[in-house]
This record gives structure tokens, sequence and C-alpha cells, in this order.
């Protein structure tokens, strides 16, 4: 019989760097100045190097990280807050903060995470203050995607359609659950990674996304029907 | 179908469909929907759920585009060289423009001094005192012991070819290829594929 199953500390796959249109290929901003692109592609550089280099108030590094992440920082506050407008400004935010604390930064630990855990603090902050500001109920919430009708044309009206359905059941959640789903099942990271971008302890990771999995598909159901298997 | 079974795959399930489940588990829960219709019938919900998700990375909000980006690091570099000159921290001066005009941030930063000096002058407290956040912080005088230096795997920048890595602690398939799981199981029969 199957024993009955814990939450597990290994067996995590981890891409936390995959590729995707959020964070893959030709991702840097045009109009950089060479010496700002350079050391953005640089992959010798680390990005503890560019803090470093930054911290020691060398030209450009900074800017090269903002080259680095800003569309990452972007994309994970979009899929958080599901505005564009919003998740800019989250995404800016975020590098200011970034500046301001960079003489706290940890180089025994990861930059990334550290990184996102700003974005994602931010980003939280804003989904509690866009649904607090528009209010609780259900035709308030379904009318308050403009994602929804913002997706790009060049998305399949199959996939467009789907996208639609997506926000709609992303919202439905809670922040943290949201926010495990969009890290996790979004942009592919690791619980191990996860864990303290929410600063939580891997196990609580894991659990989250177990209910944010068994929830999303609840909603599903309960908005869009069953499954047709 | 032993009940209390169906019960343990049940709350393996969300984990199993996203690869998040260990190998002895993973054959466990395999064995069990091999012969489980209402367990396979929650999978493949779950699965789906999960792959929706994976396909919405790839949905980008309209008018995002290259120089959306430009636009925003331009933004970015700006605030941050006035919060720099704020604080009279030294990279003011290093931080790349973009296609920013290079005297905004100095007319900016200029504005935000003399406010704050015109504050000073009138017997309040200094708005823009802040610590100094540039001073070479005690750890960077000594050599850096990094024990562990960052991601488990090395960050490349945005543009460059990634390749396809496999789950560090070993044993267990990454990516697509865990998500993919279900498919096998349909390969295998032990899912009914989707009806379009
Ligand atoms: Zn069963």
């Amino acid at each position: 019989m199957l024993r009955r199953v814990q939450p597990l500390a290994r067996s995590e796959p981890s891409h936390g760097v995959a590729a995707s249109p959020a964070q893959g290929p030709a991702s840097l901003p045009p109009g950089l100045p060479q010496a700002v692109l350079e050391l953005a592609q640089d992959t010798a550089v680390s990005d503890a190097e560019l803090v470093r280099r930054t911290l020691a108030g060398q030209h450009d590094p900074f800017s090269a990280l903002v080259a680095r992440y800003q569309k990452r920082a972007f994309f994970i506050a979009w899929h958080v807050v599901g505005r564009t407008e919003d998740a800019r400004d989250v995404a800016q935010e975020a590098f200011v903060r970034l500046f301001k604390s960079l003489d706290k930064y940890d180089f025994a630990r990861s930059f990334y995470t550290w990184f996102y855990r700003i974005v994602m603090n931010l980003a939280i902050d804003a989904l509690r203050k866009i649904r607090s500001a528009r209010g609780s109920s259900l035709d308030d919430v379904l009318g308050g995607l403009p994602d929804e009708r913002e997706v790009a044309g060049d998305v399949p009206l199959q996939r467009g359609e789907e996208s639609g359905q997506v926000w709609s059941v992303l919202d439905q959640l809670d922040a943290k659950f949201r926010a495990v789903l969009v890290l996790r099942d979004i942009h592919g990271l690791s619980c191990r990674e996860i864990a303290p971008i929410l600063k939580v302890t891997h196990a609580t990771a894991r659990w989250r996304l177990h209910r944010g999995r068994q929830m999303f598909k609840e909603h599903w159901e309960r908005k869009h029907g069953g499954s047709e298997l | 179908m032993n009940p209390s079974s169906c019960a343990a795959v049940r709350e393996a399930l969300p984990w199993f469909v996203g690869g998040d489940l260990d190998k002895v588990h993973l054959d466990e829960v395999r064995d069990h929907l091999r012969d489980c219709v209402p367990c396979r019938r929650e999978a493949a919900a779950l699965q789906q759920g999960v792959a929706r998700l994976a396909r919405h990375r790839d949905v980008r909000p309209a008018a995002v585009d290259d120089d959306f980006f430009a636009a925003m690091h331009a933004g970015i570099v700006a605030q941050v060289e006035v919060a720099a000159a704020a604080t009279g921290a030294p990279p003011a001066k290093g931080l790349g423009r973009g296609r920013l005009r290079p005297w905004l941030p100095l007319a900016a930063a200029a504005a935000l001094l003399a406010f704050g000096f015109w504050l000073g002058h009138g017997g309040e407290p200094d708005l823009f005192v802040r610590p100094a956040l540039h001073s070479t912080p005690t750890s960077l005088r000594e050599p850096i012991v990094v024990p562990w230096s960052g991601p488990r795997f090395e960050m490349v920048p945005l543009g460059a070819e990634v390749e396809p890595v496999d789950g560090l602690e070993g044993g267990e398939p990454a990516g697509w290829m865990a998500r993919s799981r279900l498919h096998d199981l349909v390969d295998e029969g032990m899912v009914l594929p989707r009806n379009r």
C-alpha cells in the first residue's frame, strides 16, 4: 500500500533560468550604451561581481544589472498583478530599492533570489492594493482584469481565450498561492529557489504549491467546467 | 482499490503532475494510476491546470516590446541616479544612461539638493538625510570568502542560449520533461487523451 506522502526535501526539477519569451534570448533592451551592453552580456561577470563594482563606484555595472533583470522582474510582476502599468511600476521600484540596499547584499547568497524577493514583495503589495481598491465582489474582480483585453494580438485566438480564463482563475487565488504558482508553474523556479524569495521554509513553499494547484483546478472547474477526460 | 491508498495518491497528485515528486513516490503513484480510473481523472485535471499555467508564460501583454523595455531601462537608470545623487553617493556618475539625456538626472539631482538645502534653513527635519549607501562596506576591504556564490546555475545574459539543465539534487526529470509525464501516461494508455 502506498505510504502517506510527505513533502520532500529533494527531487526539485530546477530550471530557474529557463528560456521563455518572458526571460529568454534576445532580451536585452535596444539602445544600451556599448559598455553596458558588453557588461550585461559578459557571462564571465557574475551578478555578484556587478554588485561589487557598483558598490566600488565603477561605471555602468548597475545599468548592466538592470538590463539583465528588467524583463524577468517585469514579467514576474505582471503575472502577479495582471496589469502592465502596475507591473512596470513594481519593476522600476524594485530596482530603486535594490540600489538603495546594495550594501546589505550578502555575497554568500544568490543575487537573483534576493532581487526576486524585492520584486515579489512589491508585486504582492500592489496586488493587495488593487484588490482592496476595486472591492471584493465577484463582478468587480472580473471587471478589473485589464490585461485580459490587453493580451498581444499575435497570440492565437484559442490561446488568447485561455489566457483570459487563466487570468480570471489566478485572480481568485490568495496572493500567497498565486505567487508560488507564478514562480513555479509560470516561471519555472524550483521550490528550493522559491522558499527564500517568499521568505518561507521549503516545506511551506511545497505546501503552498500543493494547495495552489488544487485551488487552481477547483476554481477552473467552477468557472469553466470540469475536465473532458 | 484500497480507499486509503487512493487518499494518499490524491495527496501526492498536485506534486506528481508538476514533476515535484521523488522517484520512489513517483513509481508508487504511477502504479496506482495504472489501475485506478478516478485517480487518473483527478491527475489529468490537475495536470491540465499546470499545463495551462506553463502556456501562460508565453502570453505577452500588448504594447510591451523592445521600445517599452528601452524606455523602462532609461527610466530606472534615471530614478536610480536621482536616488544616488540625493545621497551624495559616487555611483551616480557611473550609471549607463541608455537613451536618457545626460543633463536630466543632474538637473533633477540639483533640484533635490536645493530643496533639501532650503528645508535645512527652514529649521525643519532634513527629509533627505539617509545613511551613506556606497561607502565601501567593511566586508569589501578584506578578501571575500564566498562559500556559495549564487544560483546553482550560472545566470547567463538574457541574450545567450540556455542549455537545458537537469535537477540539481539528481535523479528527477526537470522542466518540460517532468510536466509531460502525463503525456507518457497517455502513450501508455493509462490516461485517456482529451477529445477535441
Ligand atoms: Zn485511486
